[in-house]
């Protein structure tokens, strides 16, 4: 019941509730800005971390290299949280803020900043300020990166071999000297062990960056010979296994220009005990005695005792290898590919103008270039390869006998006199592996989990009669050689060439167990692949499906305004595998873009590292 | 009908409390409708300053928003608000550098600048003239969502512009060191990068629903991270 003295009770108890709504509402203003405040500094932190984290590589020490990202730390922060954002103030980012820690191959970034927001209502109950703080945490693995450097002739035929050094020193710029490791291989016909991984590769192999330049190995190459993958492949995956750090990310870098045309095999095969060579081969053993003689029809024929006799080069690969123990053999603590009848066999290239077979080749000195000094022990050199005129290591009267006069370069394939010949008629077979494993024709269960409606096989090779090994010189042509194209035999052996480089890649994705004591991890490479091609017709120009393949890149070209290669699934050679590492492929289709490529492989890396 | 006193009272103070209550409403409402906004507003806020965050993180980290399967995520992300990415078209290996012919009310930009100097430059090939030397560059922009979206009647574009060098699908700025539509005069105002250094960064913006308050970026929120 309301009398005469209730009039104006609603507003008086309204006007008192006031009292209440007015300070609850100003509450939730305020504490939606501390939430909006926070949000934003969380958001900003998070950047910070990222780019600190990342700045890991700048610097030639490790305190350097913190400093760095200390400084770029704060530097980001405040890109992203301008200090006038909502009108907080005294914001508290300072290097301090950014603390480092380390652990098994992983540093950790950590930022924490803090700013005072001032209170838009709540200041009138005493609470002026609000201290709002957000921290976040990155981490950065290191990285054990192998580059795989084609250091083939057609590169110094277009007169880009300095342009390619370039790029790589660049490359090794972006990285962290001191924490990082990076080693190199080169290819050609042969294939070098220039650096096992090293964490002082800007002093060893060269680089530069904004830090300045240093020169080393990468200065060293020239280009010449043929492009050995499969080899350079393997050999580098290898020295990612012996550095051994499975917490690392281990990277094989490949650069590139033209087709695997080139394998080192063993025309041994101990299995069957049986050889490779032709009865037509005017080779002989060690008594002596041609194929058609007798010759070659034990183990004891080619092999004389532990070490190097005329036919047992042996390819070394270290005091250890992820090979299984079928293809290694051990000697004297260092481990070889098994001894045999080992030698390089490589091809022109279709845009060469002639198709045709080099001769057998010396696996280390081989290529018409002076290779790293090396002796006996720690770097094969076969006792069959004779030195030429030119200087390079190949097979004078056995193994697509050539003249002793030696070769003769020219500026093309076609010109050059005793150093090629049409059918490799010294052979019967091809071995089914090249000396490291990858086969030269797989079967669908050489590799598994793929996606695509390539095969394992990349391209068709036509095995020999014994169903074993492939044939030198098969009676039909392989199915995606065109009519009237390659002969037989070449074209059969530049595929098989090609299956062996993407099954060396497929080797080094499906990954083997680290070394003791890390046996319960298993490495599997991310490999990342650049094409370089010269933008103009008649160059040479890498086949960028298989270079999809080799780095299990799904995607099509992602460079290129106008796209060069499509995405693999609708390529029906292509295939990937969703269980590997997913590396990525860049066609850099002109050497002015060579660098740029380069450094873009070398940002994707570093992106992936955090 | 005998009356009772209350309701003999009654009918003297009958629509009192419409008039007090009126009174307060003159309070009240305003203040109840002003926290409404706020509140909306300040949720819009810190969600989609989330959003960008979660979509630069996704970006530096390698997700290619040149997909439309990324750009879905994006949109799934940013649920509620209105990010539209249905108009993907893609080119034959399923990247499209820019899918903006969308409706809706979200747009979303993504950039990789470089600062060019001396030491990037050093990747040309010897001769070719470096012609942004000293500058900040493009090296990619990837655009989805409501390309003519607009705030306050000004259709929204980059704090780093926009490049008009060529592109590939992936976004990928071709000749950025060469080509002078590579060239952002406006990211150097924004961050200081060392040579060679590379900055991702996300924009996104959102509009406001049809509420607006002055107290706000007008027209929509803006959300930029640097990674």
């Amino acid at each position: 019941m309301r009398n005469h003295k209730e009039k104006g009770i609603t507003l008086v108890i309204g006007t008192v509730s006031m009292l209440m709504i007015v300070p609850m509402m100003g509450m939730a203003i305020d504490v939606g800005f501390l939430y909006a405040v926070k949000s934003k500094m969380q958001a900003a932190v998070d950047g910070a971390a990222l780019a600190a984290a990342r700045s890991l590589n700048d610097g030639s020490t490790a305190s350097a290299q913190q400093s760095a990202a200390q400084t770029q730390g704060v530097t980001w922060f405040y890109a992203n949280f301008p200090s006038n954002y909502l009108g907080v103030s005294s914001v508290n980012m300072t290097t301090s803020s950014v603390t480092y820690s380390t652990a098994s191959n992983i540093q950790t970034i950590a930022i924490s900043a803090s700013a005072n927001v001032d209170a838009l209502f709540m200041r009138w109950l005493g609470f002026s300020t609000t201290t709002v703080a957000a921290s976040g945490t990155a981490s950065r693995r290191d990285l054990v990166v192998m580059m795989v450097l084609d250091r083939s002739f057609s590169i110094d035929i277009e007169g880009e071999c300095a342009t390619m050094r370039a790029a790589a020193k660049a490359f090794t710029g972006q990285f962290a000297e001191g924490r990082d490791y990076i080693g190199m291989v080169s290819f050609s016909d042969d294939v070098w062990m220039e650096q096992a991984p090293t964490q002082s590769f800007q002093s060893s192999l060269g680089y530069s960056n904004a830090n300045g330049s240093g020169t080393g190995l990468i200065d060293n190459i020239q280009c010449q010979g043929n492009t050995n993958t499969a080899q350079a492949i393997s050999m580098a995956y290898n020295q990612l296994w012996r550095t051994n750090l499975p917490l690392a990310m281990n990277v094989l870098f490949i650069e590139t220009d033209g087709f695997p045309n080139t394998l080192t095999m063993n025309f041994w095969d101990s299995t069957n005990v049986v050889s490779g060579l032709s009865n037509s081969s005017t080779c002989t053993d060690l008594n002596n005695k041609t194929k058609s003689a007798g010759g070659f029809g034990s183990t004891t024929a080619i092999v004389n005792g532990a070490n190097v006799v005329q036919w047992t080069p042996k390819v070394p690969i270290g005091a250890t290898s992820y090979l299984s123990s079928s293809l290694t053999y051990t000697t004297g603590g260092t481990v070889y590919t098994p001894q045999g009848i080992v030698g390089v066999i490589g091809t022109s290239d279709p845009a060469d103008g002639s198709d045709v077979f080099i001769y057998m080749q010396d696996p280390y000195n081989g290529s018409m270039m002076p290779a790293p000094s090396c002796n006996t022990t720690s770097c094969f050199e076969s006792t069959w390869a004779v030195a030429g005129t030119s200087g390079a290591k190949q097979a004078y009267g056995c193994g697509f006998a050539m003249s002793s006069a030696g070769p003769s370069l020219g500026s093309s394939m076609a010109s050059e006199t005793n150093y090629s010949t049409t059918a490799p008629t010294d052979f019967n077979w091809w071995p089914a592996t090249d000396v490291y494993g990858n086969y030269l024709n797989p079967s669908s269960a050489k590799c598994t989990g793929g996606t695509g409606s390539g095969t394992c096989a990349y391209m068709p090779v036509i095995n020999y009669t014994d169903g074993i090994h492939v044939s030198a010189s098969p009676g039909s042509a392989p199915s995606n050689c065109p009519s009237g194209g390659p002969t037989n035999s070449y074209c059969n052996f530049h595929n098989a060439a090609e299956n062996a480089a993407d099954n060396a890649a497929y080797n080094a994705r499906a990954g083997v167990a680290f070394p003791s004591p890390n046996t319960s991890a298993t490495l599997q490479a991310t490999i990342y692949v650049v094409g370089l091609g010269y933008g103009t017709a008649g160059a040479p120009a890498p086949d960028p499906i298989l270079l999809q393949r080799i780095a299990n890149d799904p995607n099509g070209d992602q460079i290129n305004s106008t796209p060069l290669y499509a995405a693999c699934s609708t390529e029906s050679t292509c295939v990937t595998y969703s269980a590997q590492p997913q590396g990525e492929f860049i066609y850099s289709s002109n050497s002015t873009a060579w660098g740029t490529a380069f450094l873009q492989i070398a940002s994707q890396i570093l992106r992936l590292s955090k | 009908m005998k009356r009772t006193i209350s309701m003999r009272r009654r009918k003297g103070q009958r629509g009192n409390e419409i008039i007090e209550f009126g009174l307060m409403a003159v309070f009240l409402i305003p203040l109840l409708l002003w926290m409404f906004i706020n509140g909306l507003n300040l949720v819009r806020m810190i969600q989609c300053t989330e959003i960008c965050r979660d979509i630069g993180n996704q970006y530096i980290h390698g997700l290619d928003f040149s997909t439309h399967a990324a750009q879905t995520l994006a949109s799934n992300l940013a649920g509620g608000y209105g990010l539209t990415v249905s108009g993907f078209s893609g080119d034959s290996s399923g990247n499209e550098q820019s899918n903006a012919s969308n409706t809706g009310n979200g747009l979303v930009i993504l950039s990789e600048v470089m600062y060019a100097g001396t030491n990037a430059c050093a990747a040309l090939p010897s001769g070719t003239s470096c012609t942004n030397n000293g500058k900040y560059v493009f090296i990619q922009r990837l655009v989805f969502g409501n390309g003519s979206l607009q705030f306050n009647g000004t259709t929204v574009s980059s704090a780093l512009g926009s490049p008009t060098a060529t592109m590939s699908d992936s976004g990928n700025v071709q000749n950025y060191l060469t080509d002078v539509h590579a060239v952002s005069s406006t990211a150097g105002s924004l961050i200081t990068l060392s040579d060679s250094q590379v900055a991702y960064v996300a924009e996104t913006y959102f509009t406001n629903p049809s509420l607006d308050f002055s107290a706000y970026p007008a027209g929509g929120i803006y959300s930029r991270v640097f990674f």
